[in-house]
């Protein structure tokens, strides 16, 4: 991620910080002039968006969650493409593979899905554990391997999966391992009815259409400025101490590894630029933190049946920490 | 030389705790910025502290967070400021909560037990109501008709402690004192009179009507199935006895259930000596037809003395007395005639109505046949509560059952092994048939009886302990004036269902006692769990052997009660061992670390010795320092 701002700046355009803040300020009021009421997952999304990070986004259908990453896809202007997960599809769905041409008489290679900046993917949870490594497997290398042939996806490069918590029949569940590949799960709830009145609204008369904002090139230049914001040793310390945190708590019986640490320091990074400020102070960790490890912690069956949940055992932890 | 972050960090961290001792803000879970805030809200603060400690954070910020050294000793001086200017509250707070803590521990552990508490009452409580309505469903459906419900409620309170509580059952106790008896031997003469035989239509019971006619001639007994004639229809009795006199007596019964009388030796004493206080007169009228042998002259008291008699025409007669306490007539010629007998006679008043005596009871041997006792035995056992603890009781309890007979025809279902124990179970006959049953299960139950009958009555005669005989009638709802009758409906149904409500007060104090132990049991587990550690501690035997069973089990009751001991101090998570204000020492909290492996492993790490031995001191020295801070 950081090789693309020290090897070409000018060509990225590295943006200075205010600049940076001033796009991404842009690009949120659009996409909250086209979606009410999910203020909460459009700032985290927008985090991720700097850290260039992929989410896990949970809810129940209906709520807008595709419309929320198209809309976000369509304000930056990359190409966006939504892959919906059914139990029989197979990884070359995803990621293309070598067609025979008869007329040609030779295999061309047909790209899949993936190769676009913006991907959905809609209920990864119902596709069979093959291609969900696969999924997998392009997020974390942000390369194609095709029969041998290795290409690189275009930058910058989301992926945004959904899936229904409600489900448990007929899915697959991601394993623990695969869940860590995410930076943070942003789980989006009902609207407030206040909310669900402008929906309504918004619906009666023309639903206003996302205009392109910003283009890929400076949301690289945005990022590459993320890379500037200076986190001191002291945050780095508060990072250390929550991760341990996760790891010794007794409610807890596998915690999360130093993943966790990697991607709250880039997402607090990402925040701290939101907010206009070039280093990081630990409210941008303590609002980071939930997002950020809820879905990396496994709970001792003890804490499971004593009906603690995971999210009562992250604010236990931040009760307890000390955010000096 | 400029303080670096750590020292900064140091500071700021020390004179927030002043502010988290006064519990301005939490001890921790805030940044800097979050406690800037909480602490401007303070309206405790001046308005210059609070202005100090915005200033401060800000700077705090840009110095520790963003990089700017060059402020660090104006953050340090500012700290210094914020420190002096916290007002001194030398942690009151979190005193009070900890000595609470301490002083209502008890209770806590307590509230944790409750449920199991709530659950075992209930489980008593339910049990209890169960067997109360079970009995009370089972004497309901024992023949009282409408009336059960409300005597039952009565005599309750009327049964009192002089009831008989004895758990074991019924049959036991009565065989225990069937073995005790011997047998005796006696002649007897059978007679015809043979059991009342089942009966599946409604027997007629003949009543006399207002003017002491009964019949005008034949009648047909519907037991026997034989033709009898009654020459003497009315009551001979002046006063009228109202066909309570006493004519045929039988004292044993034979293995068919066949009623006879000893045989009779003559020369017998007629008079017997005053017996009651009350002593009555009858006349009475009798038509004989001699036939040359012994003729039962009616009599209206079983002690009898015969003042005066005439016969016409007058013929030479020989009174005797039968040994059931009957008249017996001997003519002296054998001459076939009729005559007329007038007679004087004095007996007992208080024969009917004297009380039974209060004396404990003692069964007397009679003589019966094996079978007849073994179906009396299944009998007594169904009446239960039998014998009672005084005589008086006893003989009031089987009276009841038999006298609160119902008149129905008997279904082929209660039929039973023989006649005397289908008209016993199903509790139906008339006068016959219960006083016929009644003296077999008195008999069998050690109670001198004697079945009494006349042409158109029979009732039972029982023994009493001072040897005097007292009249059972069967008929109830009466009050016949001259005559009262002994129970009513409503008290013997009274009588009889005592019996299942000490059941249900044994069950009461039972499960009370088993209730009350475990109360006691699961209330001092966590003194037990202390008892074990101090024991332990105290003898300072050294770690067990870990290559015997018995080590490991000492091993896991140590670590069980030493879980259990940190968690009625510190909560279920040990949270409040963070919040103390005098924290554990960094080996003590190190040692509780390492036992909360072993209690979440479960006990799967004590497999080799060196953990054994390692969690055993662990449990120690966390219970030695348990100890030093309670009594510190």
């Amino acid at each position: 991620m950081n090789d693309r701002c020290d090897e070409s700046p000018n060509e990225a355009g590295a943006l200075s910080l205010a600049d940076a803040a001033a796009v991404i300020a842009a690009v949120r009021a659009e996409i909250t002039r086209c979606i009410v009421g999910m203020e909460t997952a459009i700032d985290l999304l927008l985090c991720a968006l700097l850290a260039e990070r992929h989410v896990l986004v949970e809810g129940v259908p209906g709520l807008g969650k595709t419309m929320l990453v198209s809309t976000l896809a369509r304000t930056i202007g990359g190409a966006f493409r939504r892959i919906q997960f059914t139990a029989d599809l197979l990884p070359a769905d995803i990621l293309g593979g070598h067609v025979y041409n008869q007329r040609r008489g030779e295999f061309t290679l047909r790209r899949g899905p993936i190769f676009a900046q913006f991907i959905l993917a809609d209920e990864i949870n119902r596709a069979a554990a093959k291609t969900q490594s696969a999924l997998l497997e392009v997020m974390q290398e942000r390369q194609v391997t095709i029969e041998g042939e290795t290409i690189p996806v275009d930058r910058p490069f989301f992926v945004f999966a959904t899936q229904n918590p409600l489900e448990h029949e007929g899915v697959y569940p991601l394993p623990q391992a695969q869940l860590d590949r995410f930076a943070m799960r942003i789980i989006v709830d009902y609207p407030k009815a206040e909310a669900e009145f402008l929906i309504l609204a918004l619906h009666r008369t023309a639903l206003p259409q996302p205009r392109q904002i910003v283009d890929t090139n400076r949301l690289i230049g945005a990022q590459c400025a993320v890379e500037r914001v200076s986190a001191s040793d002291a945050i780095l310390n508060i990072i250390v101490s929550l991760a341990t945190a996760t790891r010794t708590r007794s409610e807890i019986s596998l915690g999360a590894g130093p993943r966790l640490g990697i991607d709250l320091l880039g997402l607090a990074r990402a925040r701290a630029l939101l907010d206009g400020r070039d280093h990081v102070i630990p409210d941008d960790l303590k609002a980071m933190f939930p997002a950020v490890a809820n879905h990396r912690l496994v709970l001792s069956p003890q804490a499971e049946i004593g009906g603690v949940s995971t999210l009562d055992v992250i604010h236990e932890i931040i009760r307890s920490t000390t955010f000096v | 030389m400029q303080p670096d972050d750590a020292t900064l960090r140091d500071r700021y961290g020390r004179a927030i705790e002043r502010a988290a001792a006064a519990g301005m803000v939490p001890p921790s879970g805030l940044t800097p910025r979050e406690q800037s805030s909480a602490l401007s809200e303070h309206t405790a603060l001046s308005a210059d502290t609070r202005g100090l400690v915005r200033r401060l954070v800000d700077l705090f910020e840009q110095v520790v967070y963003g990089g700017r050294r060059d402020q660090s000793d104006q953050v340090a001086a500012l700290c210094d400021q914020l420190a002096d200017a916290l007002p001194t509250v030398p942690g009151s707070a979190q005193t009070t909560e900890r000595s609470r803590t301490r002083r209502f521990g008890w209770i806590d552990a307590i509230a944790k037990r409750v449920p199991w508490i709530v659950v075992i009452a209930l489980a008593a409580l339910t049990v209890i109501l169960a067997s109360l309505a079970f009995t009370q469903f089972t004497g309901a459906v024992s023949g009282f008709g409408g009336r059960g419900a409300s005597s039952n409620g009565r005599s309750a309170s009327n049964s009192g402690a002089s009831l008989n509580a004895s758990i074991r059952s019924e049959r036991d106790r009565v065989a225990s004192y069937l073995r005790a008896w011997r047998t005796s031997s006696s002649e007897v003469t059978w007679s015809e009179r043979s059991v009342p035989s089942v009966v599946t239509d409604p027997p007629l019971e003949t009543r006399p009507d207002e003017h002491g006619t009964a019949f005008d001639g034949s009648d047909f007994d519907l037991g026997t199935g034989e033709d009898c004639v009654f020459v003497d229809a009315v009551d001979p009795f002046d006063p009228p006895l109202h066909f309570t006199h006493r004519r045929s007596v039988y004292t044993a019964v034979d293995s068919s259930f066949r009623l006879g009388r000893a045989l009779h030796t003559p020369g017998d004493v007629v008079q017997s000596p005053p017996i009651g206080p009350l002593q009555r007169e009858w006349t009475g009228t009798v038509t004989i037809d001699l036939a040359g042998g012994p003729i039962r002259i009616p009599t209206p008291t079983p002690d009898f003395q015969l003042l005066n008699w005439s016969t016409s025409p007058r013929v030479p007669v020989r009174f005797e007395r039968g040994p059931g306490d009957e008249l017996l007539l001997y003519p002296q010629s054998r001459a076939r005639q009729r005559i007329e007998m007038h007679y004087r006679i004095q007996g007992d008043g208080t024969h009917s109505t004297r009380a039974f005596m209060d004396e404990a009871f003692s069964p007397r041997p009679q003589s019966l046949p094996e079978n007849v006792r073994r179906e009396a035995e299944i009998a007594i056992g169904t009446i239960g509560g039998l014998p009672a603890a005084t005589w008086a009781k006893t003989v009031e309890r089987l009276h009841a059952y038999f006298a609160t007979f119902s008149v129905a025809p008997i279904m082929a279902r209660e039929k039973r092994s023989s006649d005397y124990l289908t008209i016993t179970l199903a509790r139906k006959g008339v006068c016959r048939h219960r006083a016929h049953a009644f003296f077999i299960t008195a008999m069998a139950l050690g109670i001198e009886t004697r079945y009494v009958e006349n042409r158109i009555h029979a009732f039972c005669e029982v023994r009493q302990p001072d040897g005097t005989w007292r009249r059972l009638e069967f008929r109830l709802g009466e009050n016949e004036p001259g005559l009262p009758i002994d129970l009513n409906r409503e008290s013997a149904a009274g009588l009889l269902s005592m019996q299942p409500i000490s059941a249900a007060w044994a069950w009461i104090g039972v499960l009370t006692v088993l209730g009350v132990l475990l109360w006691f049991g699961v209330m001092s587990v966590r003194d037990r769990a202390a008892w074990r550690l101090h024991a332990a501690v105290r003898d300072d035997v050294g770690e067990p052997k870990w290559n015997d069973q018995s080590g490991r089990r000492v091993m896991h009751q140590l670590l069980e009660a030493t879980r259990l001991l940190l968690e009625s101090r510190f909560g279920p998570n040990l949270e409040r061992l963070r919040d103390e204000a005098e924290p554990a020492p960094a080996s003590i909290r190190a040692r509780i670390a390492e036992l909360q492996r072993a209690w979440n492993a479960e006990h799967s790490l004590l497999d080799d010795d060196e953990t054994l031995s390692r969690t055993y001191w662990n449990c120690i020295h966390v219970f030695r320092w348990l100890r030093r801070r309670n009594s510190a």
